[in-house]
């Protein structure tokens, strides 16, 4: 790893705004009926521990990506075969986002082809990646900084429509279905984080690494909150037959016919957070194809993934009901496998390690 | 460098400018009305377009000869299929995102439901959730028709017309998005504003008055009156300016009041199993017209006053109550707050909610204030 | 693809013919050429190296006790002042000579003596070759040639006519200092040395350009500027090694960051309080003579909309105006492509009622709002550079035009909207706000209007995150140049969006006086004097 560095700050900005990337864009956990303002704590309470997996190997080899970890706890073979699947699962991620970006661009302009989406989206986050972490670090610092002031405005300007009462009755659905939306907001967005084991290392104060990341979540959690409890006070019976939820919301807002149909801004401001969490996705795949092939740089590896990101884009899906399907149905029980079952079984392989030889020394002793 | 072989790249590649719709070349649609057609499959529909070169300030002459709108009959299977049938006709494209109204003949409204034609509304990007719903008293197209005084154009007169019914208190208005909220909703019943023309020395100008109220299944089953309808939005909490009328405690003449706010609770209770729905009003007014002598400083009169618009407000109430029960229709949304209060036990009675409503007991409560006598102590007619 | 090979290939054959044929430096004949003691033999060579340029004088006289001593003159007409050579060098020692004792006079073996007592000029130095005698000649110097002495007298009579400080045209304030800097480098030194008495401000000087052999200052303040950025400063100019230094703005694009970006990376001002400011936050001056411009390294994109008058000026309406610059700053690159994206693609955000009315205007206009957009935004440029470029009474002529024919006839002739007028005049004004990134802003207008264009605001999102994630990646020195925006510096934020008060602003800019960061003691607010205790009884 090259000696550039982030600071905590910063970091934390990349996480914010990668957690809420697509997700204000689909706004998962609003499938919970009045509860759905509950389901990102549920989410993030159900996450904690891929997180804390997260911080324990970031703590126990500082300054090293993913990809060295695994090389480092599983052996060159093994760890370059696990290291294989993350950066598919990184790479397929990526995609998928550009696919959420594409998908709703083009429900507002319908007969602009959907490829030109994809591609000028992804030469953006191509762009992006290619000048490195400390450039997509201070661009996210920026970027986070002017969605919370939109989400802000946001609160201000739908106060009018808030109806209190859309939040009864608590308990509209069952325990189980509340629990499966919660566990989708684990997956989709917290679990994506996973990513981030590719970055921790750029951190340029290792102490604050565990606080940062928490502090990061802490606040997602606070902003998915208060987005899903506006939109469930400010769309009533309406939130559930909506595909974005967040946009129709923002579609409501009329404030004396003067400040009217404002959802473009609402679109710019989700199509942003979109690109900077496929940019974080793209850098990852390449900087771990960059270490798993020994490379100096990762810089020239960002154009051709990314195209490849663009191909992949795509072939996966026919139309915007295939994505939503695979969202609801498949990612739930694929993403998790990378998310969590991976992660574990390396933390686990370097505490089996780990406790070998101290048992060893002591046999010895 | 980078930057702009980017930017030029983007534009050279992307010189097809797909979505592009030059103002000049849209039709602004600013309303729309639904009749009924001879055959059953067909659906009529007539769209208001601005028509701006009439609409320049210097047109405002010949205004009358030749209208700043145009309305435009099409038919089609579906909402959209005339949509786009009417550009066989017009020369620029239908725009909908100012559409400000949509507006049902009472006899498409009571036979076909207005079910089919909503989707659209909802569905495509364009339209704003906003559009104001109306059902008409006769043809839908003759709405758009009228004699628009004040505003050049019908459909914006009428937007405007709805939004200032809170003066009166007497009509309902309904926008797409709170019609469907109902309709979403456990077991609200939808209602529209409810329009007519009134003709007079051949003039014809719009009454917005009353409300259209609609079943479950999207189809009109009756109409409330002025007062029925002032009776809905009390307890649905969206009355906040309404005029009280009320014989004087004194006199044969009438006293008016002034509702300046008014806020209602909704509160089901279930009492050994019975259920049981609470209405409580709490209403502030001032004292707006008093014809003959009324001293303000006489407490006690003050207080039959006061006791006057209680009266009145739980009469309104009661007609409406009256109305919805006949009609069986849950206009005020009791379905609805007791799923809030008691999802379990709503569980159970939501099937048989059209037949338990008319039979439920429901209590009223009126709070009401007389704050001020406006400007004067004495009636000058005394 | 096939350019770019040819390109190389071309670039690489230059190069080749470059290392050959390395055209003779001007000094090559004299390189080193020492001076002759006998002064005709020096004449004649002096002769040879300068040619017959009618501007080269050379006086011949004698001096000393019976004139013994053959001496001569070497100057450019034009650069000295004549008045100081008369009264200081040739009636010294002509004339004053033959007043001293004669004692005092032994013969004399080189000039110390004649440096010491007889010339009375202030700053007298010893040159020894040729290359240094013309080179101190063509900076306005006289030298001294006697014969018999193998070292000759530079003796300083700079005296050419020269623009003095004036009020600066670009930079204009309403309260603050008026002085500017001038085409003289050494008048620019010394309106800095007026701002800063303080003997670690440091000027080095240098000498950049082939055949114009511009002189240029390198101003600092030591301690506070860090010792890697003046190493980079002085080996990014050393590294210049082109014919002519006309202008600041040919320093500038010898040693900027990102010389392909829009936006400049050095900054520039043409006012000694500001440089100096500048200085005092750790930058480093680069003057060059015969420009008004001192040039500010490292620059920040903040510094654009940071006017000198902000910090004499009350902080609550200094952070107005910063506001209210970065807000027309947004205005003048988003408005023409906003307004595009509107009429074009997102009818539906624009209020009823007004939408009737932008209807109305756009009725009957032959263009698309896209090429109407970008011939209005050509046609105020063309009225602007015209408007500069020509004399003064015909700019007016030109605007007058430009208002008539543009503003009403056009109109009225149904060919451009009445809004895009507003909207185009509107924008230009705005862009002027923002001085320093007028050209930038300018270039950015069109190219986000021709994404407008294409793609409405989604175009318009991504053009201007392109144009973060480029502004992001630039540096000036090695400080980002979004700093204190990105990355995020709570502290530098004082001055940034808003001006704190000075009081506040206890710390110099983070990462670029590194060296030493305290700017201030942190007590400085002010605040009445406590009440006294016997007059509150």
């Amino acid at each position: 790893m090259d000696s550039t560095r982030i600071s905590s700050n910063q970091l934390g900005a990349l996480i914010i705004g990668f957690v809420l990337g697509s997700s204000v864009i689909l706004s998962p956990g609003l499938n919970a009926g009045s509860a759905s303002w509950l389901t990102v704590i549920t989410g993030v309470a159900l996450a904690s521990p891929i997180v804390a997996v997260i911080i324990k190997l970031s703590s126990v080899y500082p300054g090293k990506t993913l990809v060295e970890i695994n090389d480092l706890v599983l052996g060159p073979i093994g760890g370059k075969l696990f290291s294989l699947l993350y950066l598919w699962y990184f790479f397929h991620l990526g995609a998928l986002v550009l696919n959420d970006i594409a998908d709703f661009i083009s429900s507002i302009m319908p007969t602009t082809p959907y490829p030109v989406f994809l591609v000028v989206t992804a030469a953006v986050v191509i762009y992006l990646s290619r000048n490195g972490i400390e450039v997509m670090a201070r661009c996210s610092s920026v970027i986070v900084f002017y969605s919370f002031l939109f989400i802000l405005i946001v609160l201000i300007l739908m106060f009018n429509h808030i109806d209190l009462a859309n939040f009864l009755p608590i308990s509209s659905i069952s325990i189980r279905d509340f629990l499966k939306a919660s566990y989708e907001v684990t997956v989709f967005p917290f679990g994506d984080i996973i990513v981030f084991t590719m970055l921790i290392g750029f951190i340029n104060d290792r102490n604050k690494t565990s606080s940062t990341i928490v502090t990061a979540l802490i606040i997602c959690t606070i902003y998915g909150t208060l987005f899903n409890s506006i939109a469930v006070a400010g769309l009533g019976n309406l939130m559930e037959s909506a595909i974005y939820p967040g946009y129709n919301m923002v579609r409501r807002i009329d404030i004396y016919s003067i400040i009217t149909r404002v959802d473009i801004i609402g679109a710019s401001a989700n199509l942003t957070l979109g690109i900077l969490k496929t940019s974080v996705t793209l850098y990852a795949v390449s900087l771990g194809c960059a270490q798993m092939f020994k490379l100096r740089t990762s810089a020239p590896l960002v154009l051709p993934i990314g195209t490849l990101m663009i191909l992949m884009s795509l072939i996966q899906f026919d139309s915007v009901i295939h994505n939503l399907v695979f969202h609801e149905k498949t990612y739930i029980y694929y993403a998790p496998f990378f998310q969590a079952f991976l992660p574990l079984v390396t933390l686990l392989m370097y505490l089996l390690k780990q406790h070998l030889p101290s048992e060893k020394s002591k046999s010895v002793a | 460098m980078k930057i702009i072989s980017l930017f030029l790249c983007l534009s050279i590649a992307l010189s097809g400018c797909w979505d592009k719709n030059e103002l000049t070349s849209l039709a602004i649609t600013t309303g729309v009305a639904f009749d009924t057609e001879e055959s059953e499959e067909d659906i009529q529909m007539t769209a208001q377009i601005i028509n701006l070169g009439t609409l320049a300030p210097a047109a405002v002459q010949s205004s009358i000869a030749n209208p700043p709108y145009w309305n435009l009959k099409t038919r089609g299977k579906t909402v959209f299929d005339c949509i786009r049938n009417a550009t066989m006709q017009s020369p620029k494209k239908l725009y909908w995102a100012h559409n400000q109204i949509i507006v049902f003949s009472e006899d498409l409204a009571r036979q076909e439901g207005v079910g089919e034609y909503l989707d659209f509304f909802f569905r495509d990007a364009e339209p704003r959730i906003s559009i104001w719903l109306l059902v008409s008293k006769g043809s839908a197209s003759d709405i758009l028709k009228m004699d628009s005084k004040l505003d050049p154009i019908p459909a914006m007169n009428i937007s405007s017309l709805i939004e200032n019914r809170s003066n009166n208190a007497k009509a309902s208005a309904v926008d797409l998005y709170e019609f469907s909220n109902r309709q979403l909703s456990q077991a609200t019943a939808p209602v529209m504003s409810y329009i007519q023309l009134l003709s007079a020395n051949g003039e014809k100008t719009p009454l917005l008055s009353g409300t259209a109220v609609f079943n479950r299944d999207f189809k009109m089953i009756g109409t409330l009156n002025e007062r029925e309808t002032r009776g809905m939005l009390w307890v649905i909490n969206h009355l906040d300016n309404g005029l009280l009328v009320m014989p004087s405690p004194q006199d044969e003449v009438n006293i008016s009041i002034e509702v300046i706010s008014a806020k209602t609770k909704i509160e089901p209770q279930i009492i050994n199993g019975e259920l049981k729905i609470k209405i409580l009003v709490r209403e502030k007014g001032v004292l707006g017209d008093a014809d003959g002598f009324v001293d303000v400083l006489d407490k006690e009169l003050w207080n039959r006053i006061n006791q006057g618009q209680a009266a009145v407000i739980r009469q309104d109430i009661l007609l409406s109550l009256e109305q919805a029960r006949l009609l069986k229709a849950d206009i005020f949304g009791f379905g609805d707050a007791v799923y809030k209060k008691y999802p379990r036990e709503w569980k159970e009675i939501k099937e048989d909610w059209i037949d338990i409503f008319p039979a439920l007991e429901v209590e009223i409560q009126v709070q009401t204030a007389l704050v001020r006598p406006n400007m004067i102590l004495h009636s000058i007619n005394k | 693809m096939f350019g770019f090979l040819k390109k190389k290939v071309r670039a690489t054959q230059l190069h080749r013919i470059n290392e050959k044929k390395q055209s003779p430096a001007p000094d090559s004949a004299t390189a080193g050429e020492q001076l002759n003691t006998d002064l005709d033999e020096n004449l004649i060579r002096l002769r040879e190296i300068i040619g017959s340029s009618p501007d080269m004088v050379v006086r011949k006289f004698n001096f000393g006790p019976r004139y013994s001593y053959k001496a001569a003159l070497f100057f450019v007409d034009g650069l000295v002042d004549k008045k100081i050579i008369n009264e200081t060098i040739i009636k010294p020692l002509m004339y004053d000579m033959h007043l001293l004792d004669t004692q005092q006079i032994r013969p004399m073996k080189d000039a110390s003596q004649l440096q010491s007592i007889l010339l009375s000029v202030g700053d007298v130095k010893e040159v020894s070759s040729f290359e240094e005698l013309i080179k101190a000649s063509l900076y306005g110097n006289t030298v001294l040639l006697v014969d018999g002495f193998s070292k000759a007298l530079d003796i300083d009579t700079k005296g050419w006519q020269a623009r003095s400080v004036q009020e600066p045209t670009i930079e204009q304030v309403v309260r603050g200092p008026r002085e500017g800097f001038t085409e003289t480098l050494r008048y620019n030194t010394a309106l800095l040395r007026r701002k800063i008495l303080n003997p670690n401000l440091i000027i080095e000087q240098m000498i950049v350009g082939e055949q114009t052999r511009t002189h240029i200052a390198i101003a600092y303040l030591k301690g506070v500027s860090s010792p890697e950025l003046l190493a980079e400063v002085r080996s990014r100019l050393s590294r210049i090694k082109t014919d002519a230094i006309l202008e600041s703005g040919y320093i500038e694009q010898f040693i900027e960051d990102a010389p392909y970006s829009l936006f400049s990376t050095v900054g520039n001002t043409e006012k000694p309080d500001i440089a100096a400011a500048r200085i005092l936050e750790g930058r480093v001056a680069i003057l060059v003579d015969g420009t008004p411009f001192a040039l500010t390294v490292p620059m920040l994109f903040i510094e654009g909309f940071q006017a000198a008058e902000d910090y004499y000026s009350r902080p609550y309406y200094a952070s107005f105006i910063r506001l209210l610059r970065f807000a027309a700053f947004f205005l003048s690159i988003l408005a023409p492509a906003v307004y595009v994206a509107l009429l074009t693609y997102h009818q539906e955000f624009i209020p009823t009622p007004l939408l009737i009315t932008m209807a109305l205007s756009v009725q009957g206009i032959p263009f698309p709002a896209l090429v109407e957009a970008i011939l209005m935004g050509l046609i105020f440029e063309i009225l602007r550079e015209g408007g500069i470029r020509l004399p003064q009474q015909v700019g007016q002529a030109i605007s007058i035009v430009g208002a008539l024919v543009i503003g009403q006839a056009a109109v009225q002739a149904g060919l451009v909207d009445q809004a895009m007028i507003i909207l185009i005049a509107f924008t230009a004004v705005s862009s002027f706000l923002v001085v320093t990134h007028t050209d930038a802003s300018t270039l950015i207008r069109f190219l986000l209007v021709l994404m407008a264009g294409v793609l409405g605001a989604f175009g318009i999102v991504i053009g201007l995150l392109a144009l973060l994630v480029h502004l992001a990646a630039l540096r000036s020195f090695g400080v980002p140049y979004l700093e204190p925006i990105a990355p995020l510096v709570i502290g530098d934020l004082k001055d940034s969006y808003i001006r704190a008060p000075w009081w506040t602003m206890l710390k110099r800019p983070h990462l670029i006086a590194v060296q030493n960061p305290t700017r201030q003691s942190d007590n400085l607010r002010p605040s009445p004097p406590q009440p006294d205790q016997t007059e509150a009884d």
